[in-house]
């Protein structure tokens, strides 16, 4: 349990340093697309394991919620760079778990 | 972390740290008490959006255009807390790309299905914070 929270808390503390190094919204896709590949690396534990290192520590790192409300932001202002974020998270998105799973298997 | 926060930084970390870790317990808890990935994505993700869209708004005036890029860059640690902390502990996006993404290879289906009802609710839950946040009159400053 005391692990759990560990994990989590780092999880939490990269993607709140890394949202603030980039221009939004590319820090959550950088996390999101680095935590998705490392979830599919990751797709052999069991267990303890897949408990720490996915749902507390990758879980933790990646967002939808931060997705969902920056789309609907960059909506109201930019609707070319909302498309082109949205597109971008869901491509590579898909992208960054098959070359995970990829490398797991 | 942040070096434009400064002093802040201390006292947003607590508020943080809290606000994830029960964000991320919450979905290992609902993933248990479900037991179907779908369900338990849908689920986390759904509240997450909610009441980040919320959260987001509570105390602020509605401006046209504001963003991510535009908003206080400081804001208050029990709102920091709430979002960066609860909500993006509590939502995932690599659970859900990579059980996407597994349905896809291993041919179990429902892949389509997951992913449409997954943007659409998202963006659904977001705009229905927002409008339940402007209603609300207290705010975490």
């Amino acid at each position: 349990m005391i692990g759990f929270g560990a994990v989590a808390g780092v999880g939490t503390l990269i993607r709140w340093d890394l949202a603030d190094r980039f221009t939004p919204p590319a820090g959550t896709l950088l996390v999101n697309l680095a935590g998705t590949f490392a979830l599919g690396a990751a797709a052999e534990l069991d267990g303890l394991a897949a408990t720490l290192v996915g749902t507390a520590g990758l879980g933790a790192l990646t967002t939808f919620s931060t997705v969902m409300l920056e789309l609907v932001e960059l909506w109201a202002v930019d609707r070319r760079r909302a498309l082109a974020y949205g597109a971008l998270t869901a491509t590579g998105g898909l992208l960054a778990a098959w070359l995970g799973l990829e490398l797991a298997s | 972390m942040p070096a434009a926060y400064g002093a802040g930084v201390q006292r947003s970390m607590p508020f943080l740290l809290a606000g994830g870790i029960i964000g991320a317990a919450m979905r290992w808890a609902v993933g248990e008490v479900l037991s179907s990935p779908a369900a338990t994505l849908l689920t986390v993700n759904t509240i997450g959006c909610l009441i980040l869209g919320a959260v987001t708004v509570l105390g602020r005036t509605p401006r046209p255009g504001a963003t991510a890029a535009t908003r206080p860059s400081h804001p208050s640690p029990i709102r920091l807390g709430l979002t960066v902390g609860f909500c993006g502990g509590l939502t995932t996006f690599s659970g859900l790309a990579v059980d996407l993404m597994s349905r896809w290879r291993d041919g179990t289906g429902g892949a389509w299905a997951l992913a449409a009802s997954s943007v659409a609710i998202g963006i659904a839950a977001v705009m229905a914070g927002r409008s339940l946040g402007r209603r609300v009159s207290w705010s975490p400053s």
